[in-house]
């Protein structure tokens, strides 16, 4: 069971990385290649305030939101908007990865640093298994998060309006929905979370200018397995991806572990291109 | 008529004048550029260090660390010895941002512009060396620095040039040395997939094997994030110690899943564990309770520290406080200190001369040197054989001034 608790710990943060692709890309319908920098600053942000200025985590989770939101849509101002084509977005999204990395390793430097846990250091048995308190609150988050994520955007107006953006962008100007709000609004909403899971986040991941390595690629496979904008199947895609890792380094190594994630991503999009709970749309042949 | 006589007298008074300036010029037996003649003078050029390494960009912290050694070094020199030979030292810093590309050109274009220098540090790390040594070769320079690859240990190839880190195997055979002293006949190893870990993976497997050794092993990915896993893997083969190779996050990630894996086990950190902040600054936090780490003596406090080593620590300070362990900056700082016993040895600073010198080293009685006690170069082999004493395991602790505590 503790293999069980350090995959769904591990899947947990693959999640959340995912939830704040998906909250983007319903919205506006880009897919945030920034969004791990994001968090990354998250964790930077809650060492800054709670180690180098010994803040309480209150302040420091309300600074570490707005900072980290603030962020989000200053990236959607200069490196979205004013760019049409994917293709050019791709470039200013990698640019804003590269200059908030750069900034971090200006202000922080490049040494990994310890974000202290606001919860108690003591491992727990939970059915079975040794675990950190710190991890059950990051499956908790992932699970709370999603649900609620889901359930804003399929039973309440602005969650319906999101949708619609993402289905189609025009008609849904058409019928009175501002998308460039929209957008902005999915930004700023993906950027206030990724600066609330700092502090959460940081106490298992060190704060690393090398933690977007570690948050980017898996997230995107769990949202290509789990289906753009399919915000549960992602997250359920997410925490089978961190069994699988945990499974394959114990009884295999963790030389193949990525491999079998791939191998399974190839599977899946074989047999479902559009993941395993992705719309799929009639087209004329 | 009575002009010219008088410039005429003047002709030999000049000749002599120039002879004087000849005979006083070969008795100081200096050179402007590359040092290739013997003797001193105070008056004479500088001893140029020229080092090309990243001191910003990836690889900052390194680059900056290697300077500050050399520079360390040569501050020594000028204050306690008046340079090299009188030469008084000066160090060059080209800052290749990292990339090897500008560490070829920044150093091409310095060899072209300037006059030459007499010693090239190679960088800092691998990269660096493939890419500077060939050149300084070219340019019969003598290079000496931390670069490993054992592609730049050929003297046939490159007979000027010197590696300071010992084999990679010798602080692995060290450490099986320990486990033998105390008993441990089954060890377990995690260490990380990239080319380091790999590299330490491979020594310490064979070095068991050597030492007659059961060493059960895992690895790890540097992206990843949580451990448990590989940890249940090693603690299935019931290990009397565990032993943890990583930089950055990951030696971290492993000490936390262990405690919540509740393993207790006797763990050590290798050298590069030794080297990762989060570890020494969390050195008084639950998860660390314990750790032992495998550290160069100069990284361990004595409490009677050689004055050779408490110049370092002085010339060190200079820069702000030492937050680092002592062999991050030390090993380029004894680089420059063999170069001066070299030319003191061979009573030149001339390229070959130098060389020489230190393939047929000998050990002065107080060696100004700090890291290996003995750093010892044969033709055959330019990479230091060092005795495996250099290397101690001890508890981890907060540093001071670069030092563990050693308790």
């Amino acid at each position: 069971m503790t293999t069980v608790w350090a995959g769904l710990s591990v899947g947990g943060v693959y999640a959340l990385v995912a939830l704040g692709y998906n909250i983007v890309y319903i919205g506006s319908g880009t897919l945030n290649f920034a969004h791990a920098n994001l968090m990354m600053l998250g964790v930077f942000l809650a060492y800054w305030g709670l180690v180098q200025l010994s803040w309480k985590i209150v302040p420091v989770l309300v600074v570490a939101v707005a900072i980290v939101a603030l962020a989000s849509m200053t990236e959607e101002r200069f490196a979205i908007r004013p760019v049409r084509h994917i293709q050019g977005q791709l470039v200013t999204m990698v640019g804003t990865a590269t200059l908030i990395t750069g900034i971090i390793e200006i202000v922080w430097g490049q040494q990994a640093l310890t974000v202290p846990s606001f919860f108690s250091d003591t491992p727990h048995h939970v059915l079975g298994g040794a675990v950190l308190p710190g991890d059950l609150v990051v499956i908790a988050l992932a699970v709370v998060l999603t649900a609620a994520i889901a359930l804003v955007s399929r039973f309440s107006m602005v969650g319906l309006a999101a949708l619609s953006v993402s289905e189609d962008r025009d008609a849904a100007q058409l019928r009175g929905i501002s998308t460039r709000r929209m957008q902005v609004g999915v930004f700023a909403l993906a950027g206030a979370i990724a600066g609330l899971l700092g502090p959460f986040l940081g106490p298992l991941t060190f704060a690393s200018y090398t933690l977007p390595a570690s948050l980017a690629v898996i997230g995107f496979v769990a949202l290509a397995i789990g289906g753009y904008g399919s915000i549960v199947a992602t997250t359920a895609a997410a925490f089978a991806i961190g069994l699988i890792q945990q499974y394959t380094s114990r009884y295999i190594g963790a030389d193949y572990e990525n491999l079998m994630v791939f191998a399974i991503l190839i599977i899946v999009l074989m047999a479902l291109p559009n993941g395993l709970a992705g719309a799929r749309r009639e087209r004329v042949v | 008529m009575g002009q010219w006589r008088v410039r005429a007298r003047r002709v030999p008074a000049l000749l002599f004048a120039l002879a004087a300036l000849a005979v006083g010029a070969a008795a100081c037996g200096s050179s402007s550029s590359n040092g290739n003649t013997t003797g001193s003078d105070a008056s004479a050029s500088p001893f140029t260090v020229v080092i090309d390494t990243g001191t910003t960009g990836p690889y900052a912290a390194n680059g900056t660390d290697a300077a500050q050694g050399v520079q360390a070094a040569a501050n020594v020199l000028n204050q306690t010895q008046g340079g090299i030979l009188g030469h008084k030292v000066k160090v060059d810093v080209l800052d290749n941002q990292g990339n090897p590309s500008t560490a070829a050109m920044l150093l091409e274009q310095r060899l072209a512009s300037g006059p030459k220098p007499d010693v090239i540090v190679p960088g800092s790390i691998s990269t660096e060396g493939v890419v500077e040594v060939p050149i300084a070769a070219a340019a019969k320079i003598l290079s000496i620095g931390t670069p490993n690859a054992s592609s730049l240990d050929d003297p046939a190839k490159y007979p000027y040039n010197f590696l300071m880190a010992p084999d990679a195997s010798l602080p692995q055979e060290s450490l099986m040395a320990y486990f033998k002293a105390h008993h441990y006949t089954k060890a377990a190893m995690i260490y990380s997939t990239d080319a380091y870990g790999a590299s330490v993976g491979a020594s310490a497997i064979t070095a068991a094997k050597q030492s007659g050794i059961t060493l059960a092993t895992a690895t790890y990915e540097d992206t990843d994030l949580n451990m448990t896993a590989e940890l249940q893997k090693l603690q299935a083969t019931h290990p009397q110690v565990l032993y943890v190779q990583g930089f950055g996050p990951p030696p971290g990630i492993i000490l936390q899943d262990l405690y919540a894996l509740g393993w207790k086990v006797p763990t050590i950190g290798d050298l590069t564990t030794a080297s990762t902040p989060v570890i020494w600054q969390d050195a008084s936090k639950p998860q660390e309770k314990g750790l032992l780490i495998q550290e160069l003596q100069v990284a361990v406090r004595s409490g009677s520290e050689p004055v050779a080593l408490q110049n370092y620590i002085k010339a060190m300070e200079k820069f702000g406080p030492i937050t680092s362990p002592l062999p991050t900056t030390s090993y380029e700082y004894d680089a420059l200190m063999l170069v001066a016993q070299a030319a003191k040895q061979a009573n030149s600073i001339a390229t070959p001369a130098l060389a020489s010198a230190l393939e047929h080293l000998k050990q002065p009685a107080s060696p100004p040197w700090v890291t290996l006690s003995r750093y010892v170069f044969t033709p055959a082999n330019h990479a230091p054989a060092a005795a495996l004493s250099n290397w101690v395991v001890v508890p981890v602790s907060p540093l001071t001034n670069g030092q563990y505590d050693g308790e």
